[in-house]
C-alpha cells in the first residue's frame, strides 16, 4: 500500500468534498410580487406559475451562466401595506429585479420604495398610464391602457356603432381601472359616443352586485363596460344577465381569465373582452407553451397572466444573461430592446414600457374567440 | 524493491491498524446502520402519514356526510325551503363548511347557504348560473359524488374544496374551507421542521401545517417524487427538494378525495440523531486514530533514531575512527545488535590493521618495483640508445669494415711508415749515439795525433828527430789515422749494412757493433765480456739487429756511467737452444726500479734527461725483434744489474 499516493488521495478527497460543499454556484435570485391569496388571486397565481415555469425550464438547461435561478416569491395579498412590507423584504435581500406586481394599484403603492432603491420592477400585467413614459425603476412587458382602452373604444364604435355606455369599475385597483376608463372615455367621446351611468364599487367577498347591475341597466345603454377582476366581473355579468339577457357587455383585460368563464357560466356567452393573448394562436411556440404549462400545473390554463409572467421571467433572465460589466439590468433591458415571449415578440422602450398588442375576443361556447 | 525509511513503513502499518477499524465501522455504518436509520425514519413518516391520511380522510368523510345528508333531504323533499333549512343547519354544525348550495337541473342555484355572510348576499347568489362549473357538470354526468380540485372560493375567498352530490335531478354542492385542514395539520405535530401537506390531484398544495404554501397555491408537480405519485397506488417514499431544502418523506394517498398526504422532514433533521451519534463516534475514532498515530509516530521515531544512531556509529567505524562503545538502550534486541556490531567492528579494525600493514608492505614492494621499473626503463632507454648507437656504430662498423681492409692497409702502411720513421728516428738517434761514439773513438786518436804532431815539433826543436823517429812517428800517426779511418769504415759499414733479410752471422754482427763502441767503453772504463757461440746464423736484417744490440749496449753504458758503478762491466752472450737463439746483454748497473721496468719498452719513455734520450730505443728494439725477427725481448732486473734477453727462432739451417 503506497503511502504517498494514499496521502495524495486523501488530499484530493478533502478538496473534492470542499469543492462540493462550496460547489452550488451562487444562484441568481429574482423576486416575484403578486397577489396569490384571497379571492382575486388568479392573476397572481398564474403570473407566478408562468414565471416559475420559465425559470424551471431555464434551470433545466443550465441556468444563467451555470448559476441556478431562484424565484423569491412574496404575496401582496392585494393589499398595499402587505405589498410594501413584502417589497421591503425583497429589497433587503438585495434582489436586483422583481417580477411584478400584477395589478396597477400595488405597483403605485410600492413605486416609491423601488425607485429609491437600485432594484427594478418588471411587471407582467400592470397597464396604468400613470407609469408610462417615466424614466424610473418601473418596467413592464406590456403596454398601457391608453393603447388598449382606445382600441376597444374605437372598435365598439366603429364595428358595432355603439354610442352609449354604462360603466362599472373596481375602486380597489383604481390606478388601472380609472386609467382604463379615462382612455376609453376619451376615445369613445372622440368618435361620437357618450358615457352614461358610471358605477364604482370596492371589491370584497361581501360585495353585492345585484343592486349595481340594476343601476347600470337603468339608462338602457347600448353597451355595458365592466372594468374589474374576473370574479367580480363574472358575478356582475350573471346579475346583468338575470335582468337583461341581451345587452352587450364589454370587459377590460383584467377579467379575461378562465376563471371568468367558469364563474360566469352561461352569462359569459357573447361577452367581449380584450386580451393580451391571442387565444386562437396555433403557432407551435404558443401551443408548446400551453402544453408545458398544463403539464406542470396539473391541467390548469395559463391565461394571459401566466403568459405574461412567463414573458417577464424570460426577459428578466435574458437581461441577467446578457448583462455587460458594470451595466444595470435596466440598461440591459433597454439595450436588448426586443424580446421573444411565449407568443409574440415585443419591444421595451427606453422608459421601460412595452408595445404588446391586444386582441378583441368574444366568449363563444365557453371559450374565447379572437375577433380582432 | 524500493527503499523507504522505517518510519514510513511503520506509519503505514499503524495507519492500516488504526484506519481499519475506522473503515470497518464506517462500512458497517453505511451498510447496516444507515439503512436501519432510514427505515426507521421512513416508517415514522409512514406512520405519521397514515395517521394523518386517516384523519384527513375522516375529515372529508364527515364533510361529505353533511352534503350527503342534505342531498338525501332534497331528493326526498321537493320543497326548497326544506333544502334551505337543511343547508342552514349543516352550516351551523360544520364550521369548515363555507357554503352549500343546491343546483337544479338548469344549472342554476336554487338554495344557498354561506357561512358568515349576510342574508342579502346569499340571496344575491340565488339564480347563479353554474353551467360552466366543471364540478357540477362532472357530477351531473356521472351521477356520482365528485370532489373538486382546490379553488379559490368566490363566496369565501379562501382556498376551498367542493363536493358535488347528485340528488335526483339536483346537485348539492358543498364548499369546504381548507384553512381548517391546515389548522388541523398544524395541530398534529409540534415539530416546526416537520412538513405535512396535502397535495391535490393537480399537484397543488391545498393544506400544509404552516399554512404558507397553501396560501400561495404552490404547485409541486415539478418535484419528481410528487409527480410520480400517480404511478403508485397508495404509498410513495423517498427524498425530495422542497424550497431548496433536502427532505426525506412519505406520500400517502387519501382515498376519499384522491389527494395525497406528504409527510417530510429535512434530511438533515431526520438524520440528525444518527449524524450526531455517528459524529460522536467518528470524533472518538478519529481521536483514537490520531492518538494511535501519534504514538506510532513517536515510537517509530524512537526506533528510527536508534537505528540511525547505530548507523551513525557504523559510519564512524567505516570512516576509520576507532569507535569504542556502541550505543545501548533498554531494548534487548538493540543491545544484542549493538554487541554484535561492536564485535564486528573490532574484528574489522583488526583486519583493517593487518590489511594496512600488508598494504604498507606491498606499497613498499611496489615502490621498489617502481624504482626498479624506472631503472629498468632507464636502462632500457639506455640500452635502446646503446642499441641505437650500436646500430649506428654497426653501420659505422660495417662502413669501417668495408674500408677496414683499405684502412688496415693504410694503417699498416702508416705503421710501417711510423715504424720506418721510428726506426729512422732510432737510427738517427743511434747515429747520434754513433757520432758520440765516433767522437769518443776519435778523441783519443785525435789527442794522440795532436801530441805526436806537437812532439814532432818539440823533437825537431830538441834535435832528437831522426829518420828512425820520423818512421816511428809516421807509423804511429798512420796507425792512428788508419784506426780513425777504420772507425769511419766501420761506422760506414755499419750503416751500409743491408737491411735486406738474409742469413747473417750473429757473432759477426755483434762484434761489429761492439767494435763501434769499444772506444767509448774504454773511455768509460767498462769491461766488455763477450761469450759468443760461433756459427750462429740469423735470418733478418743485420742492420736492424745491430741497431738493437747497439741500443742495449748504449743503455747499459749510460746507466753504468750515470750510476758511477765501481768496476762496471757488460756481458754479451749468445747461445743456441734447440730451435731458438738466445742473446743476453747484461750489466751490473744496479737494476731497474720496479715502477719503471714495465714501461721501458713504451715509446717515448726514458729515464734519461730529455736532451739525452728519446725514449724510443727499447721500443724500436722490441719492434724490430718482434716484427723483423719474430722473437721476444725480455728484461730481468736484479739488485746487481739488469739483463736483457733476446730470443729469436732459428731459421732452418742451411748447410752451406
Amino acid at each position: 500500500m503506497p503511502m504517498v499516493p494514499l496521502c495524495k488521495m486523501a488530499v484530493v478527497v478533502c478538496l473534492l468534498s470542499l469543492l462540493f460543499a462550496c460547489s452550488p454556484k451562487e444562484p441568481v435570485k429574482i423576486g416575484f410580487l403578486g397577489g396569490m391569496s384571497g379571492r382575486v388571486a388568479d392573476l397572481g397565481v398564474a403570473g407566478r406559475n408562468g414565471a416559475m415555469l420559465a425559470i424551471e425550464q431555464r434551470n433545466a438547461s443550465g441556468g444563467i451562466h451555470g448559476r441556478p435561478v431562484e424565484l423569491v416569491v412574496k404575496d401582496d395579498g392585494q393589499n398595499p401595506e402587505t405589498a410594501q412590507k413584502a417589497v421591503a423584504e425583497l429589497l433587503n435581500s438585495k434582489l436586483e429585479l422583481i417580477i411584478g406586481p400584477m395589478t396597477s394599484s400595488i405597483a403605485m403603492a410600492v413605486l416609491d420604495q423601488v425607485n429609491a432603491s437600485k432594484s427594478i420592477l418588471l411587471s407582467p400585467t400592470v397597464t396604468t398610464t400613470a407609469l408610462t413614459g417615466k424614466d424610473d425603476n418601473f418596467m413592464r412587458v406590456t403596454g398601457d391602457t391608453a393603447s388598449y382602452a382606445t382600441k376597444v373604444a374605437r372598435y365598439q364604435v366603429q364595428k358595432f356603432g355603439r354610442r352609449t355606455v354604462a360603466v362599472i369599475y373596481d375602486l380597489n385597483n383604481r390606478s388601472y381601472t380609472e386609467s382604463w376608463f379615462r382612455d376609453f372615455k376619451r376615445e369613445f367621446e372622440l368618435h361620437g359616443g357618450s358615457v352614461g351611468i358610471v358605477q364604482t364599487y370596492g371589491s370584497s367577498p361581501s360585495a353585492s352586485f345585484n343592486q349595481l347591475a340594476k343601476a347600470l341597466l337603468k339608462g338602457k345603454p347600448q353597451l355595458i363596460l365592466v372594468i374589474s377582476n374576473a370574479i367580480d366581473a363574472a358575478l356582475i355579468c350573471q346579475h346583468i344577465r338575470k335582468l337583461d339577457a341581451a345587452v352587450p357587455i364589454e370587459m377590460a383585460e383584467w377579467a379575461s381569465t378562465e376563471r371568468f368563464i367558469e364563474l360566469a357560466g352561461g352569462a359569459a356567452e357573447g361577452i367581449m373582452v380584450s386580451q393580451f393573448v391571442d387565444r386562437n394562436d396555433r403557432s407551435e411556440r404558443y401551443q408548446t407553451f400551453l402544453k408545458q404549462y398544463r403539464e406542470r400545473f396539473g391541467g390548469q390554463e395559463p391565461g394571459f397572466a401566466g403568459l405574461a409572467g412567463y414573458d417577464a421571467a424570460l426577459a428578466a433572465m435574458e437581461a441577467y444573461g446578457s448583462r455587460k460589466q458594470g451595466e444595470s439590468l435596466k440598461q440591459t433591458l433597454i439595450r436588448l430592446n426586443s424580446f421573444q415571449g411565449g407568443q409574440t415578440r415585443y419591444q421595451i422602450d427606453r422608459f421601460g414600457d412595452a408595445n404588446r398588442e391586444t386582441t378583441v375576443t368574444i366568449v363563444r361556447n365557453g371559450t374565447y374567440q379572437t375577433l380582432e | 524493491m524500493s527503499v523507504r525509511p522505517l518510519r514510513h513503513m511503520l506509519v503505514r502499518f499503524a495507519a492500516l491498524v488504526t484506519l481499519l477499524p475506522l473503515g470497518v465501522s464506517a462500512l458497517l455504518g453505511g451498510v447496516w446502520l444507515l439503512p436501519q436509520a432510514e427505515k426507521e425514519i421512513a416508517s415514522y413518516h409512514r406512520q405519521l402519514a397514515v395517521t394523518i391520511a386517516g384523519q384527513v380522510d375522516s375529515y372529508f368523510k364527515t364533510s361529505r356526510a353533511s352534503a350527503v345528508s342534505v342531498a338525501a333531504v332534497t331528493s326526498h323533499h321537493e320543497a326548497l325551503v326544506t333544502a334551505q333549512k337543511a343547508i342552514a343547519t349543516n352550516l351551523q354544525l360544520l364550521k369548515r363548511l363555507r357554503a352549500m348550495y343546491l343546483v337544479d337541473a338548469t344549472d342554476h342555484v336554487r338554495a344557498i347557504g354561506v357561512s358568515n355572510s349576510p342574508k342579502s348576499l346569499q340571496n344575491d347568489l340565488i339564480g347563479l348560473d353554474l353551467s360552466r362549473n366543471e364540478l357540477l357538470q362532472k357530477a351531473k354526468r356521472t351521477h356520482v359524488e365528485q370532489w373538486s380540485d382546490s379553488f379559490l372560493s368566490v363566496v369565501g375567498g379562501g382556498l376551498s374544496v367542493a363536493l358535488a352530490v347528485p340528488a335526483g335531478t339536483n346537485v348539492v354542492i358543498a364548499e369546504f374551507d381548507l384553512a381548517y385542514l391546515s389548522e388541523f395539520l398544524h395541530q398534529t405535530t409540534s415539530d416546526p421542521e416537520q412538513v405535512i401537506m396535502l397535495i391535490d390531484r393537480r399537484g397543488q398544495v391545498v393544506a400544509d401545517q404552516a399554512g404558507t404554501w397553501t396560501a400561495q397555491q404552490l404547485n409541486l408537480n415539478n418535484i419528481p417524487l410528487i409527480r410520480d405519485r400517480s404511478q403508485s397506488s397508495k404509498e410513495v417514499r423517498g427524498s425530495l427538494v422542497l424550497n431548496g431544502v433536502e427532505m426525506v418523506g412519505s406520500l400517502h394517498k387519501i382515498d376519499t378525495v384522491d389527494w395525497w398526504v406528504l409527510v417530510a422532514r429535512p434530511t438533515q433533521t431526520a438524520y440528525r440523531q444518527l449524524w450526531t451519534s455517528l459524529g460522536v463516534m467518528a470524533v472518538a475514532l478519529s481521536a483514537t486514530t490520531l492518538a494511535a498515530f501519534g504514538v506510532a509516530m513517536v515510537l517509530t521515531r524512537r526506533m528510527s533514531q536508534r537505528f540511525e544512531s547505530l548507523a551513525a556509529h557504523a559510519q564512524q567505524v567505516t570512516s576509520g575512527n576507532e569507535a569504542t562503545g556502541w550505543p545501548h538502550s533498554n531494548i534487548a534486541e538493540f543491545n544484542a545488535l549493538a554487541d554484535s556490531l561492536q564485535k564486528m567492528s573490532e574484528s574489522l579494525h583488526e583486519r583493517a590493521r593487518l590489511l594496512e600493514d600488508e598494504i604498507a608492505e606491498r606499497q613498499q614492494v611496489q615502490e621498489q618495483l617502481h624504482e626498479k621499473a624506472l631503472l629498468l626503463e632507464q636502462e632500457i632507454g639506455e640500452r635502446v640508445l646503446a642499441e641505437q648507437s650500436l646500430q649506428v656504430k654497426q653501420i659505422q662498423l660495417e662502413t669501417l669494415n668495408l674500408t677496414l681492409e683499405d684502412r688496415v692497409q693504410q694503417e699498416l702502411a702508416k705503421n710501417r711508415e711510423k715504424d720506418a720513421l721510428m726506426i729512422q728516428q732510432g737510427r738517427l738517434a743511434a747515429m747520434g749515439e754513433m757520432i758520440t761514439n765516433i767522437a769518443h773513438q776519435w778523441r783519443q786518436p785525435l789527442n794522440e795525433l795532436a801530441i805526436m804532431v806537437q812532439t814532432l815539433r818539440l823533437e825537431y826543436d830538441d834535435k832528437l828527430l831522426d829518420g828512425e823517429r820520423i818512421d816511428e812517428f809516421t807509423d804511429d800517426c798512420m796507425n792512428t789515422i788508419q784506426h780513425m779511418s777504420q772507425t769511419i769504415n766501420t761506422f760506414r759499414d755499419f750503416f751500409k749494412q743491408s737491411r735486406v733479410a738474409q742469413q747473417f752471422d750473429l757473432a759477426g754482427a755483434i762484434l761489429s757493433t761492439t767494435g763501434l763502441l769499444q772506444a767509448s767503453f774504454q773511455a768509460a772504463g767498462i769491461r766488455l765480456k763477450l761469450e759468443l757461440q760461433p756459427g750462429l746464423l740469423l735470418q733478418g736484417g743485420p742492420n736492424d739487429f745491430s741497431q738493437v744490440v747497439l741500443n742495449l749496449l748504449n743503455n747499459a753504458r749510460d746507466i753504468l756511467q750515470v750510476r758511477a758503478v765501481r768496476d762496471p762491466f757488460i756481458r754479451v752472450a749468445t747461445q743456441q737452444l734447440q730451435d731458438t737463439v738466445e742473446i743476453v746483454v747484461e750489466d751490473n748497473g744496479g737494476g731497474i726500479a720496479d715502477e719503471v721496468i714495465e714501461k721501458i719498452f713504451d715509446p717515448y719513455f726514458t729515464t734519461k734527461h730529455k736532451a739525452q734520450g728519446t725514449g724510443l730505443g727499447l721500443y724500436i728494439s722490441q719492434k724490430i725483434v718482434e716484427g723483423r725477427f719474430n722473437g721476444t725481448i725480455e728484461v730481468k732486473s736484479q739488485s746487481e744489474g739488469t739483463s736483457f734477453k733476446i730470443i729469436v727462432p732459428v731459421p732452418p739451417t742451411e748447410m752451406p
